[in-house]
């Protein structure tokens, strides 16, 4: 492994494009390699089973090499990368799930939402956000972990940015009236 | 008025922190994975036509330096030979140590080492190759 | 550097009586698998190895990377080989830019060579080892071996 890549989304993108084999490999590889991580955490927020979450991130970077020619006619870069990758990757971890629930018998229930675990004994800001609604939780967790705006949100997960505004301001009202964790507010 | 518009979008920060951990909780290091990720990549992209050489406004002067140079090689060789250019790290042989000095060399400068991934390559295959005529010396 | 040349010559050597022979396997004419191993207790950054079938008779049908990630490429080897009905030989190299901390040491398959072996007599492999460096560009002792099983 060399040094880091230190173009842009955009150059590497423009690459994937139009360069040759080898360099069209070469920007995928950083492009892979800068986004890795991020696929996987959002890949495991749907899905708690390791493979299906590796299985998730391949199904992610192959429908993004999909998008580059011989196959695609090419990707232009509107907004950040990760905006894209991002329903990607939740869709590819929630099909996984759903089709490894099929295969071990279980119901065609919903699985869209964010498996949610409370322990017991689970901290009071782990309890708090768990009682999030998954689509709360999801905004909250796009906005203050993943970094996005709020209109890359709205793109990310293809609705209103007044829809996104609504769920965050929503979210942090909630946990702003948590009994458990409303003195970390400021007052 | 929208009631959004009025309220801060901030997370105290002992919340934000918390939700990172949990986020990351667990690291997922899979080399399977990444190979897969990457071969897959090489192999759709081995398929794309290899890039045209760019011809350059000053390939016209250079081929006729090239023959004047080509002329004066045939005339007195041991002039422009330069048996050991392959040779990168003076070992007295060319071979994968070379190439790794080579792109040692390119890592470390990048494009002012004045060394191209092109070059690089050429001496690989140079190493490997089984005809005499191809192979580097 | 009088010194290092001397030392690399002696490695040379070195590595030339390093030649390995396999006893033949499979029939002529099937399909096989020759794995390349290179073993050495200093992480390995680059490696070159020379296969050889004494008899002449093998048809490579293709060539891939080894066990570690760290050489994430395939090996370079001389693609008109492939093209060739049958060759003698082939010659394979790598190398890895990685820390030293993350290459490999021990014994690593380094690739992975399928075989067809072509004419009546059993083929009989032998490699020799070109070639293997550390991180750093230095020469260091090894060993080669092969491993060959028939295609599944």
């Amino acid at each position: 492994m060399g040094p880091a890549d230190r173009r842009s989304d955009e150059e590497l993108v423009a690459v994937c494009n139009v360069g040759d084999a080898h360099e069209a490999a070469r920007a995928f590889e950083s492009l892979y390699r800068r986004h890795r991580d991020f696929v996987l955490r959002v890949a495991r927020r749907f899905t708690r089973d390791r493979e299906l979450a590796l299985d998730a991130l391949q199904e992610t970077f192959a429908y993004l090499l999909n998008k580059f020619p011989p196959a695609g006619s090419g990707l232009t870069l509107t907004a950040r990368l990760p905006t894209l990758l991002y329903p990607a990757a939740k869709n590819a971890a929630i099909t996984a799930a759903r089709k490894a629930r099929r295969a071990a018998g279980a119901g065609d229930a919903e699985l869209d939402e964010l498996p949610a675990e409370v322990p017991s004994d689970a901290e009071p800001i782990d309890a708090a956000l768990t009682a999030l609604s998954p689509e709360r939780r999801e905004v909250v967790t796009l906005r203050f972990v993943d970094d996005l705006s709020l209109a890359e949100i709205a793109v990310a997960l293809d609705v209103p940015l007044g829809t996104v505004k609504s769920r965050l301001h929503l979210a942090l009202k909630e946990l702003r009236e948590d009994s458990r964790i409303k003195d970390l507010f400021d007052p | 008025m929208d009631p959004t518009a009025e309220q801060p979008e901030t997370l105290p920060p002992a919340i934000a922190s918390r939700l990172r951990r949990l986020d990351r909780a667990e690291a997922i290091f899979d080399p399977r994975s990444d190979r897969a990720v990457l071969e897959a990549a090489r192999s759709y992209f081995a398929a794309r036509p290899a890039a045209p050489a760019r011809r350059s406004r000053w390939a016209l002067p250079l081929g006729a330096a090239a023959a004047v140079l080509l002329a004066a090689v045939l005339v007195r060789p041991l002039v422009f030979h330069t048996p050991s250019a392959d040779d990168v790290d003076g070992s007295g042989r060319v071979d994968v140590l070379d190439v790794l000095a080579l792109a040692r060399m390119r890592a470390a400068g990048g494009d002012a080492s004045g060394i191209t991934d092109t070059r690089i390559e050429e001496l690989a295959y140079r190493i490997v190759a089984l005809d005499s005529a191809r192979r580097a010396p | 550097m009088s010194r290092a040349r001397v030392l690399h010559a002696a490695l040379a050597l070195l590595c030339a009586a390093a030649v390995l022979s396999t006893p033949a396997q499979p029939e002529a004419g099937t399909f096989t698998t020759v794995d390349v191993f290179v073993v050495s207790d200093t992480p390995v950054a680059a490696w070159q190895v020379e296969l050889t079938e004494r008899r002449g008779a093998m048809q490579i049908v293709g060539i891939e990377r080894g066990d570690d990630s760290t050489f994430r490429d395939p090996p370079f080897y001389d693609r008109v080989a492939l093209e060739r009905s049958t060759t003698d030989r082939i010659v394979l190299a790598s190398f890895s830019l990685s820390d030293a901390a993350q290459l490999p040491r021990g014994k690593v398959r380094v690739a992975r060579v399928h075989v067809r072996a072509t004419g009546s007599a059993q083929p009989d492999y032998e490699a020799r080892l070109v070639a293997v460096g550390t991180a750093d560009g230095r020469p260091i002792d090894a060993q080669l071996s092969l491993e060959t099983q028939p295609e599944r």
